[in-house]
Parts: C-alpha cells; sequence; structure tokens
C-alpha cells in the first residue's frame, strides 16, 4: 500500500505567496484600452474602488486614442458617438461621482509612455495588440513601483498576465519574459485595431471579453489583499477551465 | 544491529529511488495538464508529439522545472514541462 502522504504531496508544495500590494500603496490608477475587456472591467472596478473604502481618493485615469463607433456595439457599452476614453469618463463620473476620473483621448506610444506611465501606478491593459504590451512592459521595467495587469484573448480562450515590481525589484516576471511573440512585437504602426481586425474576419466573443476582464478583477484582488501566488492564468470558456501558473524559481 | 539499522535505512532510500525514477513528467500547455512516462525522450519529441493533438504552436518556448530550455534536453521522471501557450491578443 502506497504511503497517501507522498502520493498527495504535490498538493503540500509552499505556496509562495507576494506580499500584499494594498490599493494604498497606488498613486494612481490606469485602464488602458477601451474596447471589449476595458470597458467590461470598468463599471465593477470602479464601484470596487468606491466601496473598498480606500480606492475612492486614488484618480483613475482612462486611455484610449479610439472613437467608439455604432459597430462596437454587438461588444461594447457606450451610450454617445466619439472618444472611447471620453465617453466613458463622462459616463463613469455621472455613476461614480466619488470617484476622481481623468480621459487621455490618446494612444500610448513611444513617445508619451514615460509621461502617462510613472512610479506607483496600477494598470490595467486591456489592449489589442503585442507592441502596445512591449512597450508597457519596457516602461513599468524601468520603474522602481508599479503593477501591470494584462489581458487578452483569441475567440474562446485567453490569458492575464500580472508584473509585480516593488521598491525595485520584480516579484513576477515581466509579461515578455516568456512570451517571445510579446518581445518580438515592436512596430506600433502596423498594429490593426480589434475594429478593423473584426472587419477583415477576426472577430471577438463578447463572453470571452467578459471573462478577461473578470480575471483581471480577480488578478486585482488577489494582489492587493496578500492572496497571489502566480504570474499568469490561462483560460478557456468552452471547457470552464481556468488554470494559474507560478512560474518564480 | 547497527548493521541490521543500516540495512532498513538502505532498503528504505532504494525503494524511493525507485518510486522517484517511476515518476511521470509533467506536462503543462495552457490550460491542459497531463501525466506521461516520457523519461529519456527529448523536448523536441514531446513537442512533436503534442503538436497537432494541442494545436500546439511551433513557436512556443519549453520550460523545464521552470527553465527555459532547447529541444535537445532530454527529460527525466519527476520533470515539470511547460509549453509556454502565447497570449492572447485581443481584447480590445
Amino acid at each position: 500500500m502506497s504511503n497517501s502522504f507522498q502520493d498527495l504531496s504535490p498538493a503540500f508544495e509552499e505556496i509562495r505567496k507576494i506580499p500584499a500590494m494594498p490599493l494604498e500603496r497606488f498613486l494612481r490608477i490606469l485602464v488602458i484600452g477601451l474596447g471589449g475587456v476595458g470597458t467590461a472591467l470598468l463599471p465593477h472596478l470602479c464601484r470596487y474602488l468606491v466601496y473598498s473604502g480606500t480606492g475612492g481618493r486614488i484618480p483613475l485615469l482612462l486611455v484610449d486614442g479610439d472613437d467608439f463607433e455604432n459597430r462596437n456595439r454587438e461588444r461594447q457599452d457606450f451610450r454617445a458617438l466619439g472618444n472611447k476614453a471620453n465617453i466613458k469618463a463622462r459616463e463613469m463620473r455621472q455613476l461614480f461621482p466619488e470617484l476622481s476620473i481623468r480621459s487621455i483621448p490618446e494612444l500610448i506610444v513611444p513617445e508619451n509612455v514615460d509621461f502617462y506611465i510613472e512610479e506607483r501606478s496600477l494598470i490595467f491593459l486591456a489592449v489589442d495588440n503585442h507592441a502596445s504590451r512591449r512597450l508597457l512592459s519596457q516602461r513599468c521595467r524601468m520603474l522602481s513601483s508599479t503593477v501591470l495587469i494584462s489581458g487578452g484573448n483569441e475567440w474562446s480562450d485567453g490569458n492575464v498576465q500580472i508584473y509585480v515590481r516593488w521598491d525595485g525589484e520584480d516579484l513576477t516576471s515581466p509579461i515578455t519574459r516568456f512570451h517571445p511573440e510579446i518581445e518580438a512585437a515592436t512596430d506600433l504602426s502596423a498594429v490593426l485595431s480589434c475594429d478593423e481586425a473584426a472587419r477583415t474576419g477576426e472577430p471577438q466573443l463578447l463572453f470571452t471579453n467578459l471573462t478577461v476582464a473578470a480575471h483581471m478583477l480577480n488578478t486585482l484582488y488577489a494582489v492587493t489583499t496578500g492572496g497571489l501566488a502566480y504570474e499568469e492564468l490561462y483560460f478557456d470558456i468552452v471547457p470552464g477551465t481556468s488554470v494559474a501558473i507560478d512560474r518564480r524559481q | 544491529m547497527a548493521g541490521s539499522g543500516d540495512s532498513r535505512q538502505e532498503t528504505r532510500s532504494r525503494t524511493a529511488e525507485e518510486g522517484k525514477s517511476t515518476q511521470p513528467v509533467q506536462i503543462r500547455y495552457g490550460i491542459h495538464r497531463l501525466e506521461a512516462r516520457v523519461a529519456g525522450k527529448t523536448v523536441g519529441e514531446i513537442r512533436k508529439l503534442l503538436q497537432q493533438p494541442l494545436n500546439l504552436d511551433p513557436r512556443v518556448i519549453a520550460l523545464l522545472n521552470h527553465r527555459q530550455v532547447t529541444d535537445q534536453t532530454v527529460l527525466r521522471a519527476g520533470d515539470q514541462l511547460e509549453f509556454v501557450r502565447l497570449a492572447g491578443v485581443k481584447g480590445g
């Protein structure tokens, strides 16, 4: 008969949690990209910030250079046409007057990334291309303290990555570390926006966007409360599976 | 008597070693996890085996026990092999 404790030993492996990064530590929160994922997470993030007791005092910056158009309606909830950051900022201010919300109606590019991404930023990266992910990753690696939560998806599956860097130390891997496809994406000018991609036959599923958004918010909760023990999470909504991965040495 | 004590200890450690040598390799790719007795095979051989059933993208890197390795690396019993699934591009 086998030793049952030996058989179960993988379940008892030490779970190495990252120290809590409470919201009070951050000087600003940014949501970069207000498409299917960004707009899905935004109202819930705002509600959490208001009712978490401390988040309401932290400025929230909404960043997107694209315009909302009627054809975005299948996955995105906007009440007016125009720049996505401006419209969402207006909507969220009405719903959550307790929050300090600012819009930045620009794409983040090498020329402005240092200006907008500063120390002690908590960043939700919900963009539609790896070149932007690479740019933000590079910038965060240059700062002393920052947290970057990046989500992306294909049709029914996707992933969320978290990069925690605090007091000059990487507590998780940069999002490019194990992803050469992000590291190699350098050309922001060649980027097709998701709206353009949808028109050229690369549609997205609303439910997958919602799942990325939910996992990004779950990751926020884990990192701010001290429960985070992974640096990447994969999911697929069809089999209904999510798997968290910890690659720290 | 001391001799018999040593012999018991030896037996225990040999049993542990034997158990270890028959451990499967744990393989991960995105949401997929499987265990297989593939010690002795190379990472590249496993990559080929899984390419079709898991739709493994040829660009993905391989991590063996959390360290990046080449396709020539030989697997040992109890190893953890991960092919790092490409990150999702869309979401906007």
